[in-house]
């Protein structure tokens, strides 16, 4: 059991993470810094949507990306086509995304670890093609160039501060959502699932109708972060909304933070985002790929060092120093079976 | 007899090998039943078929006179079955009490009262003290009545326990038959798979034998013992021994 003053350290260290990049951005007058705090941001957002289905009921998805490109193209068609505000389309992209999860889920209901993995893969990758395909509705390569006219009705933004104040507002309702599920009788079923599905089951847990329920929600969340992309970067095109990359970017996130874990994502988004831009900054002009290859080598050591992520070494590190010669119980849920 | 489960010509194949071949049995309401056989006689298998873990490849089971052949293990447990594992398999990241919460969940409105029915369960089977540690901890004898604690915290009518004697010490056996008896006079059926004799002989009232997928001997277990077919199948070693 976690002592008390280590929990409070541990909430107290969550919350100044959560409002770091508020005050910086809030602070600060310097439209770089901005920038890299709404990437940031952003991808904090899909880092703790992937973790709600990847995270929460270990279900390796590498195919997210398909959710954040409907999520991208539908608020932006809608705009487009039908001058609906991206406020509401992007919820109605959410709704979307919904349904093609469940849609998802059912049709792999039955797969299980990587052969899951391989068929979100194959979705995306579908969801890509039509969207290169389908050139009467998206353009196709060509991409959507969204009016840059700052329009708060339309979620076109005069500045690059606001847009950090509503990545935050995002960032900070799904870590509320994460801990309120973790928390929630479903937290309670996700764990047991993952550790022992048919004990799980034996118990009454509807493992199926679990695995929906987090696929949707999941895949709705995703595609919020895909309309709060476009109405940023004005601009979509399939290879940028709909790219694998981005799909890995998200697990990987996560999985350095801490999979499972509420704060994880965001922490290891913390990380592992400004390493890549700096080093890209920095590096990105001396040998060609010199900056990705001391990228990949960083996130090798640090999931070498901590293979459950940063947050729950952290947490264990808190739990033996408030323990103070105690032996500390240095369980951690999902800490010897990995997805 | 009430018949409270009945299983009715159940086989099992598993390509060319016949696990189960054509089982019927009946049990009734409230009452204590084994079922022993040597290894591989298919007992295992038939508490998954009954728990709903594996489908018969023919034969239906029925509990309380509804055809429950076709639902998932978690549609049965809702209706009243529930199971121990013979291979423990707890959720080992999480705590004692956590692992029997889940078992409440259904009852329960939110996670602190699943918490409070799990409590109530691990104190009637003696476990409140190890509530806190995370089951990967426990000793083998105490992973099996966690098992007995998680299918317990379902409510069940039917309660198939799949060896939870074996590996356990003298004393843990006398005190796993006491947990066993008060968990019965609660009204609850309960159906053995055990090697432990002295366990079986202490708490059944009917015993069925298991060989080669066939039920070969069934009813009182003093008389199924001494029957010529079963000694040869499965006791001789052991009583000579």
């Amino acid at each position: 059991m976690t002592p008390p003053r280590a929990k409070l350290v541990s909430w107290g260290l969550q919350a100044a993470l959560i409002a770091a990049p508020l005050v910086v951005g809030l602070a600060s007058n310097d439209t770089f810094l901005h920038d890299s705090l709404t990437q940031v941001l952003l991808f904090a957002i899909l880092a703790l949507s992937w973790n709600i289905l990847g995270g929460f009921a270990r279900q390796v998805s590498v195919g997210h990306v398909a959710f954040f490109g409907i999520g991208a193209y539908t608020s932006t068609l809608l705009a487009l086509n039908f001058g609906l505000s991206p406020w509401i389309g992007m919820f109605v992209g959410g709704l979307i995304a919904a349904i093609a999860g469940a849609l998802l889920g059912i049709v792999t209901f039955r797969l299980r670890g990587k052969f899951f993995t391989m068929a979100t893969l194959a979705f995306a990758e579908v969801m890509r093609i039509l969207a290169v395909d389908l050139r009467g509705l998206t353009k196709g390569s060509e991409g959507i160039t969204i009016d840059s006219t700052p329009n708060l009705s339309m979620f076109v933004l005069g500045n690059l501060r606001s847009y950090v104040v509503v990545g935050f507002a995002l960032m900070l309702a799904l870590y509320v959502l994460s801990v309120l599920l973790a928390r929630s009788k479903i937290g309670l079923k996700l764990l047991a699932y993952r550790e022992e599905e048919e004990a799980a089951r034996a118990l009454g847990v509807r493992t199926i109708r679990l695995r929906l329920l987090v696929m949707v929600l999941s895949a709705f969340c995703t595609a919020l972060g895909g309309t709060f992309y476009a109405q940023y970067l004005l601009f979509i095109d399939p290879d940028s909304v709909l790219g694998i990359e981005l799909s890995l970017q998200m697990a990987l996130l996560s999985v350095v933070g801490g999979v499972g874990t509420a704060i994880g994502p965001i922490l290891g988004t913390y990380l592992v985002v400004p390493f890549g831009q700096l080093l890209r900054a920095h590096l990105g002009s001396e040998l060609a790929g010199l900056h990705l290859v001391i990228y990949g080598l960083g996130l090798i050591l640090v999931l070498y060092k901590m293979p459950n992520g940063v947050w729950p070494a952290l947490e264990g590190f808190l739990e033996r120093v408030s323990f103070s010669g105690r032996k500390p119980d240095r369980g951690h849920p999902g800490a010897e079976k990995r997805a | 007899m009430n018949p409270v489960l009945r299983v009715e010509g159940v086989s099992k194949r598993f390509g060319g090998l016949h696990a189960l071949s054509g089982v019927d049995w009946e049990i009734g309401a409230g009452r204590m039943f084994a079922i022993i056989g040597p290894n591989g006689a298919g007992k295992t298998t038939l508490f998954s078929i009954i728990a709903g873990a594996q489908a018969p490849t023919e034969g239906r089971i029925w509990l309380l006179g509804r055809d429950i052949t076709l639902l998932g293990p978690e549609q049965r447990c809702g209706l009243g079955i529930a199971r121990t594992f013979q291979v423990p398999r707890p959720f080992a990241g999480l705590t004692v009490l956590d692992n029997v919460a889940v078992g409440c969940l259904d009852a329960s409105r939110n996670v602190a009262e699943a918490r409070d029915a799990a409590m109530t369960v691990l104190e009637t089977l003696d476990m409140a003290q190890v509530a806190g540690q995370r089951a990967r901890s426990l000793s083998i004898g105490l992973r099996k009545r966690l098992e007995v604690a998680k299918a317990l915290a379902t409510r069940p009518k039917v309660l198939l326990l799949d060896e939870v004697m074996g590996g356990l010490h003298g004393s843990e056996v006398d005190a796993m038959i006491e947990t066993i008896r008060g968990i019965n006079r609660t009204g609850v059926t309960i159906v053995l798979i055990e090697h432990v004799m002295p366990a079986v002989m202490a708490l059944a009232e009917s015993v069925t034998v298991l060989d080669q997928g066939r039920v070969i001997a069934s009813g009182a277990p003093r008389e199924v013992t001494r029957d010529p077919a079963v000694v040869e199948a499965y006791l001789g070693d052991e009583l000579v021994a």
